[in-house]
């Protein structure tokens, strides 16, 4: 009985310091999303028509990248939907 | 080892000199490495060629090389592709593959086949020549063969930069949640390519503005005369060094100073002059180019 | 008493939470066996899962923040019972199945936001419809709270100092943290040491300057915070107001269960006490226009079906993050609604001696705002309440600087947020324009324009201190996102579960619409007239933006109606 309430002290302790680490950094996490938003912009620039970057450095570059383009592709897909998402983001309250 | 570049107008005679300069080298022990940038060979038809085979040797110091640029082309896309199939698995909205297949049989893109065979040479060759001669392609392709080590260093720096902020950002949020420690030595990938390019072109920059000896090979009429005024200015634009003007086709009759005329005064004219061409093949001018660019045995 | 209020209120929220709650779950058939999105259509950006406590977390300091607190201010003039009674009763049967439903709604939607559902489910128009419900939201937000905090820097000018040095200490911390990198708990722990400091140098050095210049400071500080890279100021003061917030929560939670502190506020005073800009406000319409987040409040749709649902690791989950969520809230203005219940009356009569009971309906609310105005009722009500409570040796200033810095760190992050979200909704919300109207189009969604006219809209309105009228047009926004957000859950139900368990959502939709649309009217035709003779730019931007929601209100009612009626070829 003590072990479990021992145990789950530590998991509150755990879930809190958790809380209190995503708090600190999720303004921080979503200014890198859109970092690398733009990065991925600027390496398919030359395949979807916007003026960029040359592209055989797109070519070098996009085998190191297939998380960022599913990433990449994701946010496309929810581009149009974003209103939600920025006030859970942006801390509205 | 050096590098020579004769460049100019169509025509202007670029084969023919730098065929007949490769040959003298040759005469003169140096070996030599003659190569072809331009797409439309000439070389093999200089030196009366007949095959299919796009190295040959003409004697124990001379080799020419026309490199076969449309299956440089799809090698390279073709290698691209086979590596980008294990990133595009799960892509659906960007047709990467259907791109790459259309890039890899279309026309164009010549001038990166060729620099990617110039970057090659560059690394493997170097030791086996003494001297290297490249005869180029008309003077469009080869001021994009010249500018894009440099404009790609440009967009390069700039992903450099903004990739450099996203790693650290990464890492200041990943210290703070002490989780997804994968996930930052993986992101380093993508800015290693990215340092690796950087070195790759800057590197090819470097041999263009500082190794590479480059001529203008000109000619008094009008037209071309024009031409060739617009490439010595590019290459200006370009920081790459005009080593010299071959002044070809060269008629005794009017003064001409070539370099007032192409606006680079002071810079050295060689005199060519126009040569029948039954008595002797073009490369066997009679000119003796070596004495001219002042090269001796060394 | 306080504690017995408090005890009532907490046993009222977990008896109903178990009884209510479930029945929602199964009217949606919730079960564990549905794969969640964050596992579908994970990424390890947006879609990944989340354990249930860490989310809760999330969600509910997204969703609180000083509304709740201010609502209960204003509504302490219909006496306590019925404020409570609302933030009872209309948690647990609107507030909360609204945020559940959203989240629900979403989560079966692969994680769209309800703005999504609303397009796909009632028409593209209602979907549409929000972002012009946002602006205006957005920009009556920053004249209501700009407002509040401008009130609460004059009547206590220790907060605003107080402030100053957060905002010292954020940038400190900030460096700390991520600049320098230093170890978190070391980082977080001279965080808190520097939080106590500015509380203390609040009090020994506190500013005071008058309502138009804290008005202009605030104008720039909008402007400028939004703009500068979020590692210096922005990340590092949310994570001190997260600290903020614990300290206030857990002071303010033991305060009232163990204060035994009779109510000395009455109970019920009128059905229509004088409230909004000296006029009497019946208690229905305006209560949801009164207290909204803390009983119902539309922008927690958006926060639910943006990342949270997102990030939910099982349906299960939704219940107690989304609709235990907001009853954590309505706790949070429970205990509000106790400090000011118990000790409102103390500060007012001391004030002025010439307060009677009989007379609070049309007392309270002129002399609140004249001696106590707006979050200073809260501040100092809650440092009289723990007081008396064993915290008593805590002197009362520090707990009223405290209170103080809590309401207006939160206050001011809505500020600086809301111009950001404000720059975003603009360039949706006049996309239709963008074709036929390139050229203003382009003038509109400008940076800087685009930054510049919500926050000086929004700090003209907070500078015509005519906060009585600011609070219900801004709660009207935002209860008009709930009732869009409701009536969506509403048609998800019927749609897209069963026809016939409709009930639980259709008719707090249904009283909701009713409610809301019956507040504007009322507003329209009693509030709006004397504020336009009082302040004729005030007032008339005022009841421009009314009379734009209210047709709003009832396109969107209409389209509801329209296809609600059409069958799905599931029926």
């Amino acid at each position: 009985m003590k072990i479990k309430f021992l145990a789950s002290f530590k998991n509150i302790l755990k879930d809190f310091d958790r809380h209190n680490k995503s708090q600190a950094t999720d303004l921080l996490e979503y200014e890198l999303e859109e970092m690398e938003y733009v990065f991925a912009t600027l390496v398919y620039s030359s395949f979807i028509g916007i003026p960029g970057i040359p592209e055989f450095v797109a070519f070098e570059l996009l085998p190191c990248m297939e998380t960022e383009l599913a990433t990449f592709e994701q946010k496309n897909e929810n581009a149009d939907d974003m209103l939600a998402d920025l006030f859970s983001k942006l801390s509205f309250e | 080892m050096k590098t020579y570049f004769f460049t100019g107008k169509g025509g202007a005679g670029k084969s023919t000199i730098a065929s007949a300069f490769g040959w003298q080298l040759s005469q003169h022990h140096f070996k030599t490495l003659l190569i072809s940038l331009d797409p439309a060979h000439n070389l093999k038809d200089i030196f009366d060629i007949n095959s299919k085979k796009s190295q040959w040797q003409i004697n124990s110091c001379l080799s020419i090389w026309e490199p076969d640029f449309e299956q440089i082309k799809y090698d390279y896309f073709n290698q691209r592709l086979q590596l980008l199939k294990g990133v595009t698995q799960h892509l659906s909205a960007f047709n990467l593959e259907k791109y790459l297949n259309t890039l890899k049989y279309s026309p164009g893109h010549e001038d990166y086949a060729a620099i990617l065979f110039l970057t090659r040479i560059l690394k493997n060759e170097k030791q086996n020549y003494d001297v290297i001669v490249f005869d180029t392609p008309p003077t469009g392709m080869m001021l994009r063969i010249f500018s894009l080590p440099m404009v790609s260093v440009l967009w390069i720096d700039k992903l450099i930069k903004l990739r450099e902020k996203i790693v650290d950002k990464r890492q200041v949020i990943s210290g703070i949640r002490a989780e997804n420690k994968n996930n930052e030595k993986r992101r380093d990938a993508i800015l290693e390519k990215l340092n690796q390019l950087h070195a790759d072109y800057s590197g090819l920059e470097h041999f263009y503005k500082n190794e590479a000896q480059v001529y203008v090979v000109a000619n008094e009429d009008r037209l071309a005369l024009n031409e060739s005024i617009r490439l010595i200015k590019e290459l200006k634009n370009l920081d790459i060094n005009l080593a010299g003007i071959v002044h070809n086709k060269y008629k005794a009759t009017m003064e001409i100073e070539m370099d007032k005329l192409l606006g680079c005064q002071g810079t050295p004219v060689f005199k060519v002059q126009e040569q029948s061409i039954e008595e002797k093949r073009e490369y066997e001018l009679l000119v003796n180019l070596l004495e001219e660019l002042g090269i001796h045995n060394d | 008493m306080t504690t017995l209020l408090l005890i009532g209120g907490l046993v009222l929220y977990i008896l109903l939470y178990f009884i209510y709650g479930k029945k929602l779950e199964k009217i949606v058939c919730c079960t564990e066996e549905n794969e969640a999105p964050s596992r579908t259509f994970y990424d390890g950006v947006d879609y990944i899962p989340a354990q249930k406590p860490v989310l809760f977390g999330h969600h509910f300091a997204s969703i609180a923040g000083a509304a709740p607190i201010i609502g209960p201010v204003l509504a302490m003039a219909w006496g306590w019972a019925p404020a409570i009674l609302w933030v009872w009763i209309g948690n647990v049967f609107m507030g909360a199945v609204h945020d559940y439903l959203a989240i629900m709604a979403s989560v079966r939607y692969q994680g769209k936001s309800i703005q999504f559902v609303a397009t796909d489910i009632i028409s593209p128009r209602t979907g549409y419809t929000f972002y012009w419900l946002v602006f205006f939201l957005l920009i009556l937000v920053i004249g209501a709270f700009g407002a509040v905090i401008t009130g609460m820097f004059i009547h206590d000018p220790s907060v605003a100092s107080s402030y100053l040095f957060i905002i010292l200490s954020a940038l400190l911390v900030g460096v700390m943290m991520y600049r320098l990198q230093w170890n978190f708990y070391l980082s977080t722990l001279i965080g808190i040491i520097l939080l106590a400091l500015s509380l203390y140098g609040g009090i020994i050095l506190p500013i005071t300057l008058n309502w138009n210049t804290w008005i202009i400071i605030l104008f720039f500080y909008i402007i400028i915070a939004a703009s500068i890279p979020v590692n210096i100021l922005l990340q590092p003061r949310d994570y001190l107001n997260s600290w903020l917030l614990y300290a206030g929560l857990v002071i303010g939670g033991i305060a009232a269960l163990f204060s035994f502190h009779e109510l000395t506020v009455p109970a019920f005073t009128s059905f229509a006490p004088i409230i909004s800009h000296g006029k009497p406000t019946p208690f229905w319409p305006a209560i949801v226009l009164i207290i909204a987040c803390g009983s119902l409040s539309g922008f927690h749709s958006l926060v639910g079906s943006g990342t949270t649902s997102k990030q939910i690791d099982k349906e299960t989950d939704v219940l107690p993050i989304g609709y235990g969520g907001m009853l954590a809230e309505g706790l949070l203005s429970t205990i509000v609604i106790i400090a000011i219940a118990g000790f409102g009356y103390g500060l007012l009569k001391n004030a002025d001696p010439s307060l009677s009971i009989n007379a609070w309906a049309q007392q309270y609310t002129p002399m609140m705002m004249e001696h106590y105005p707006k979050a200073a009722m809260f501040t100092h009500s809650y440092a009289q309440m723990v007081d008396s409570s064993f915290l008593r040796f805590i002197p009362q200033k520090i707990i009223t600087v405290l209170a103080g810095m809590w309401v207006a760190s939160f206050a001011l992050t809505t500020l600086d947020t809301s111009n950001r979200l404000a720059r975003y909704t603009i360039s949706e919300m006049l996309k239709p324009m963008k074709n036929s109207m390139e050229g203003l189009y382009n003038v509109l969604t400008h940076k800087w324009i685009a930054s510049v006219i919500p926050a000086a809209i929004g700090m003209w309105l907070a500078w015509s201190k005519n906060f009585t009228v600011l609070w219900p047009s801004f709660s009207t926004a935002n209860q008009l996102i709930a009732s869009i957000a409701l009536l969506t859950g509403t048609m998800w139900l019927r749609k897209k579960i069963k026809a016939e368990r409709v009930n639980i959502a259709l008719i707090p939709a249904l009283l909701l619409w009713i409610t809301v649309t019956g507040a504007i009217i009322w507003f329209g035709i009693f509030v709006m007239p004397s504020t336009i003779a009082d302040d004729p730019v005030t007032g008339i931007i005022v009841l421009a933006i009314e009379i734009i929601m209210f047709i709003l209100n009832i396109v969107f009612i209409t389209d509801f109606i329209k296809n609600y009626k059409v069958r799905t070829y599931e029926d």
